[in-house]
């Protein structure tokens, strides 16, 4: 605990006496605990009211995040803070999500879309001074992409040339990675293809740039060293795990003019009820995260001023084991996917305003029109499961539905599509709710049925969906192999002309949701945030769900 | 108890932590699943295995866990898997003194609430104080804390004011969760005190004392009190370590940083580490416990033996 | 209870009828769980509302048509409540008799035989303790349900749904009988030391005779004060159970599953107390019930008053 900034047992606790910190080991540990909650008591009553001084801003964001560190974190609540701290050649904008520039203030892309220049700013400083140069840039890279850091996101790099033989091990020169640095102030990237929103993955947390030095001397605990040079906005100042996180403004930030807040405490929680309890009673500003709005309470927040709805790019959908019968049968497929009634599911259960949606994709990511998948239609759907040999739900062997149990909202889902298929099919189908780990690994293994399942866009393009189901793709999860979508999918992405590739995605898209149908869309998610806007500013809906901190402050005092 | 078999006692609580920490770490692999399965598939299957060697998942299940039993005889429990930057120790010095705060005023709230509604209960049997403590005993055990904890927020600190909603800090912030907690013991405990004393008023020593005209007060307080603790003495021990590793409900509503959320938590993620070591503290505690329970037991009814 | 003060002599079992007819409580307790039963077992036909019909009534307050409102998908919750209820009790009832049995005998053994045996006994729920209950529960799971259910499948296709029951009602018994056995232990380490029991022993009886004739009797009391709580813990904890996959499948519920999804409606914002108050009210009452009848019978049949 040397290097790690104060974490103290709270704030009202005395600290140990010496004697008692001699005593070593886990029992030590339960034995110190246990001398130190006595004083605890005591000092609990003894201690006046006394809170501490209120960071400007405090917001709760979620569940306890598992790291800060960008390329290995991959929960939402993890990048919102870590985003903070670190930053890329790019960054998000506020208001629209799209990709600013960040650490590089300008750049220029060859005509075939496949060299960026990046030109870094001369101010680009880390937070104890020193300036950020474009070895750094490099470094980060490569230490992103080398397999050995275990950056599950390090799939983004495989858009970089040697991007993927790096990260697969087949190249094991990290000096190959297709990332060079011509000056101390210029960066040069060489894609493998042309990529239209490479600029926004650069923005993601898998190419924020971290300071060399700490990292490699502090291992695992790098990010807690007490005085971490940051290249984001903000500094981590203490971390206490399940309570809250404090940072502090970035002075050497380049653009620490616009950095609004001075300080800002990130709570931490797992209960919606408590979040809202604790926004209404005043103890944080605002809330930041989807899941911690009690999904019951939708309606009635939605009518209140100061909760604010958006869609953005997630997709709840449901997973066919395309290996298993009678789900083998893309006649089956579809007939379930045309008996679910989706316009009761979102206006009954899910309550947040999601559009319904036949298709995969959620409409107008990066300027994309999605086609129609299988709109609900109950008697095509009979039909085309008397064609597959259960007319009238006969025969049809009994099955499993599995979901993930801890949140609620999959069950009440999960009922109604139960129902549906009752009802208009004729089928019977039991519930499987599954504990979390269980239910990734049965879903990797392709140990299911049917199983719910959802995906966060990456980056504001269909390609962040459409790439889940390519034969080979690591997300793919339903063993459904169609050579014809791999060569629509890779075509488009191979094609320089926008609306052409859209429109090939689009066809891919098609004949994902109709002919192969080894999923069924059911809607698109809605974000939620809850701010007075006339006490809190700087939050605006976008459908990368990115609300950057520096942008945030209050405009009235408490 | 004599002294050798008080220092058996005491030495074979080492043992037995032992043997809690290796089934905890068996069976916890046992489970489906892995600490770094996520939603997202990784990069590639040379990202997952970096990930694994880093934490020496990657070696027999015989190695991993002579590993783990040096690490504890040199008193670390390794790093959370979850928690990518902290230590399981590092983790349970911070959690461990809020839960244990928490424990213990909870554990005085249960006890000084239940042994006096219960002896009232006993000694007034079938009269109102009777029933008031029924009535006490039965809303602490059928409303559960999940039920309880809300109401008292949504009574008495939005409703009222008079207490933060949630959070950790002051004292004031702690009111709550120990009512929350402690009714629910204090319930158990007013039962078992109700129908130990009870049990004791029966027997022939008390009627023996009342007939040589000890008055009714000395009865209680002289003869039949210290006997009738005993079936709470025995639930104590298990109890307190319950409420000191903390409550997860609790914890969760009134967002107190303690180790009650890990319990659950570190086994939905698979933490191995984090589980095995609370499962560790957890045996400690208990086993530290039970045997202060035992002495109690002697100093509390003289005719027990533990011979 | 002075009306049972009368030393005449009557047949016991008559007696012990008088006796439990004179007590108002349990009387009354026992006249609402026979109704509850009746309604329990007639089910559905009792009120002629499938529980799993689905409508666009999402969320109606009670009215003459659902007089215990509608929930989510527009179900019944009077329905449902019934459905929960059977469930609930069954399991709660079955898992309390489970940890009461197994408890018991093994607390009398282990208080009885003392020493050595009672060490090692004492030690082993020590560590069944020790170990977190979701790493027992989940090896259950993970182990035995599939097989169980396959081989139900198999040989009854009726009960492969029982197949589940049976494993949560051994689970949630296996789970709470710990307690249950230190408790009666601890009394039973006070008990043999008295001078009826050592009479006993130079009389020649036998350890059987004596555990079963002189201690069980004499731990009862305090054992079912302990078990009438055990009740709504396992009807509570069954709600947990649900929360891993383990316990009643939805869409399925049980009171404690309906319990906790009304625990969701107390927030400052929209309250739908239907779906809380019913479901909690059924457990309250039942428990109020089950209480006070096990208050009549034990005064039935070990009146307070003999010594």
């Amino acid at each position: 605990m040397r290097d790690a900034p104060a974490p103290r047992p709270g704030a009202f606790l005395l600290p140990w006496p010496d004697g008692l910190r001699r005593v070593r080991g886990p029992c030590g540990v339960a034995w110190r605990a246990l001398a130190s909650s006595l004083l605890g008591v005591l000092g609990l009553l003894l201690a006046a009211c006394r809170p501490g001084p209120r960071a400007d801003l405090v917001l709760h964001n979620g569940r306890e995040p598992e790291t800060l560190d960008p390329h290995l974190l991959t929960g939402q609540a993890d990048g919102r803070v870590a985003s903070a701290l670190f930053e890329g050649l790019t960054r998000y904008d506020p208001v629209t999500g799209n990709a600013i520039p960040g650490l590089a203030e300008s750049w220029a892309v060859s005509s075939d879309g496949l060299d960026y220049r990046f030109n870094l700013r001369a101010n680009a400083a880390w937070s104890d001074g020193r300036p950020i140069v474009a070895d750094d840039v490099l470094w980060s890279f490569r230490r992103a992409v080398n397999p050995l850091t275990g950056a599950d996101y390090a799939s983004q790099y495989f858009y970089i040339e040697n991007g993927e033989a790096l990260c697969t091990g087949a190249e094991r020169d990290l000096a190959r990675l297709g990332v060079t640095a011509p000056t101390p102030r210029s960066v040069h990237v060489r894609l493998r293809n042309p990529t239209p929103f490479f600029l926004e993955l650069l923005a993601s947390r898998v190419f924020a740039v971290i300071p060399r030095e700490p990292v490699e001397r502090g291992g695992d605990r790098w990010v807690l060293q007490h005085g971490l040079p940051c290249s984001g906005p903000y500094t981590l100042v203490s971390w206490r795990v399940n309570d809250r996180i404090r940072l502090r403004r970035n002075p050497c930030y380049w653009d620490a003019a616009n950095v609004r807040a001075a300080t800002i405490d990130v709570l931490a929680g797992d209960s919606a009820h408590t979040a809202l309890n604790q926004y209404l009673a005043g103890d944080i500003d605002f809330i930041l995260d989807k899941d911690m709005f009690p999904p019951e309470l939708a309606e009635a927040l939605r009518r209140r001023p100061d909760f604010h709805s958006y869609t953005y790019l997630g997709a709840y959908f449901i997973r066919f084991n395309t290996t298993r019968k009678p789900f083998d049968d893309p006649r089956v497929r579809r007939a379930i996917g045309m008996a679910i009634d989706r316009g009761r599911i979102v206006s009954r259960i899910t309550r947040m305003g999601e559009p319904a949606t036949s298709h995969l994709v959620p409409a107008g990511a990066g300027g994309y029109q999605p086609p129609t998948g299988l709109e609900r239609d109950p008697d095509a759907a009979r039909r085309l499961l008397s064609e597959a040999g259960y007319p009238g739900g006969k025969g049809f062997p009994v099955f499993e539905y599995s979901y993930n149990s801890e949140a609620r909202l999959h069950e009440h889902v999960a009922v109604e599509v139960q129902s549906a298929l009752r009802d208009e099919l004729g089928i019977s189908m039991q519930l499987r709710p599954l504990e979390w780990k269980t239910y990734l690994g049965n879903m990797s293994r392709l140990d299911y049925d049917l199983m719910r399942s959802s995906w966060i866009g990456d980056y504001n393009d269909p390609n962040t969906f459409l790439d889940l189901f390519l034969s080979e793709g690591g997300n793919n999860r339903t063993g459904w192999r169609d050579a014809a979508y791999d060569v629509l999918v890779n075509r488009a992405n191979a094609t320089l002309d926008r609306t052409r590739r859209l429109a090939l995605l689009a066809q891919a898209e098609a004949r994902l949701l109709r002919e192969g149908a080894p999923i069924i869309p059911l809607y698109s998610y809605v974000g939620f945030y809850a701010l007075d806007t006339n006490r809190v500013a700087g939050i605006h809906p976008n459908l990368l769900d990115e609300h950057p901190f520096w942008a945030i402050h209050r405009v009235a005092p408490r | 108890m004599d002294a050798r078999a008080l220092v058996r006692r005491i030495l074979a609580i080492p043992l037995l932590v032992w043997v809690v920490a290796t089934l905890a770490f068996f069976l916890m692999r046992a489970a489906p699943g892995g600490p770094f399965d996520r939603e997202r598939a990784p990069a590639s299957r040379e990202v997952e295995a970096a990930l694994k060697a880093r934490y020496h998942l990657d070696e027999p299940l015989g190695r991993q866990y002579v590993r783990y039993l040096g690490g504890l005889a040199r008193g670390d429990l390794g790093p959370s898997l979850k928690y990518r930057h902290h230590g399981v120790n590092e983790i349970l010095a911070q959690a461990l003194p809020v839960s244990m705060t928490l424990g213990w005023l909870a554990f005085g709230t249960a006890m000084g609430l239940g042994i006096p509604v219960g002896a009232a209960g006993a000694v007034w049997r079938g009269r109102w104080p009777d029933w008031l403590g029924t009535v006490l005993v039965l809303a602490g055990a059928c409303i559960p804390t999940f039920v309880l904890a809300p109401l008292l927020v949504l009574g008495l600190s939005l409703g009222a004011g008079w207490f933060p909603v949630a959070g950790w800090g002051s004292p004031s912030h702690a009111i709550l969760p120990v009512m929350a907690l402690g009714l629910y013991f204090a319930a158990r405990v007013a039962r078992l005190m109700r129908e130990g004393l009870a049990e004791v008023l029966r027997s022939p020593f008390i009627l023996a004392a009342r007939a040589k005209g000890v008055s009714p007060g000395g009865i209680l307080w002289r003869h039949a009190m210290r006997p009738a603790l005993v079936p709470v003495v025995s639930y104590a021990g298990p109890m307190l370590a319950d409420l000191l590793t903390g409550s997860f409900v609790v914890e969760r509503i009134f967002q107190v940083p303690g180790t009650g959320a890990f319990f659950t938590n570190s086994f939905f993620s698979r933490d191995y580490t984090l589980m095995t070591g609370l499962v560790v503290v957890y045996s400690f505690l208990l086993l530290v416990l039970n045997l202060a329970t035992d002495l109690a037991h002697r100093w509390l009814d003289p005719r027990i033996r533990h011979a | 209870m002075p009306e049972v003060l009368h030393g005449d002599v009557r047949m016991p079992a008559r007696e012990a009828r008088r006796r439990f007819l004179a007590h108002r409580p349990a009387t009354l307790g026992a006249a609402f769980l026979l109704l509850l039963a009746m309604v329990l077992v007639l089910g559905p036909a009792f009120h002629g509302i499938d529980p799993h019909v689905h409508s666009n009534d999402t969320f109606q307050p009670p009215s003459g048509r659902h007089p215990f409102g509608t929930d989510i998908h527009g179900r019944d919750v009077l329905a449902r409540c019934i459905g929960g209820a059977r469930v609930s009790v069954l399991a709660g009832l079955m898992g309390a008799l489970l940890s009461v049995v197994i408890g018991t005998a093994y607390g009398l053994v282990s208080g009885y035989a003392g020493g050595r045996v009672d060490a090692l006994l004492m030690r082993a729920v020590d560590l069944l303790h020790a170990l977190p209950n979701i790493i027992f529960v989940m090896l259950v799971l993970g182990t035995a349900e599939a097989a169980l259910t396959r081989m139900l499948r198999e040989v009854f296709p009726g009960l492969a749904g029982a197949a589940r029951m049976v494993l949560m009602v051994a689970c949630l018994g296996a789970i709470s009988w710990l307690n249950t056995a230190r408790i009666v232990r601890g009394q039973v380490l006070a008990l043999r030391a008295r001078p009826f029991v050592l009479a006993s022993r130079l009389a020649g009886a036998s350890p059987f005779f004596i555990l079963s004739r002189h201690l069980l009797p004499n731990v009862l009391g305090v054992v079912l004060a302990y078990a009438s709580l055990t009740v709504p813990s396992v009807i509570l904890y069954e709600s947990f159970l649900s929360f891993l996959g383990m316990g009643i499948r939805p869409p399925d519920a049980s009171l404690g599953t309906l319990i906790e999804d009304g625990a969701r409606q107390l927030n400052p914002i929209e309250v739908r107390w239907w779906l809380l108050v019913f479901p909690g009210g059924l457990l309250a009452w039942t428990l109020l019930a089950l209480n006070a009848v096990a208050d009549g019978l034990r005064d039935a049949l070990d009146p307070p008053s003999r010594g």
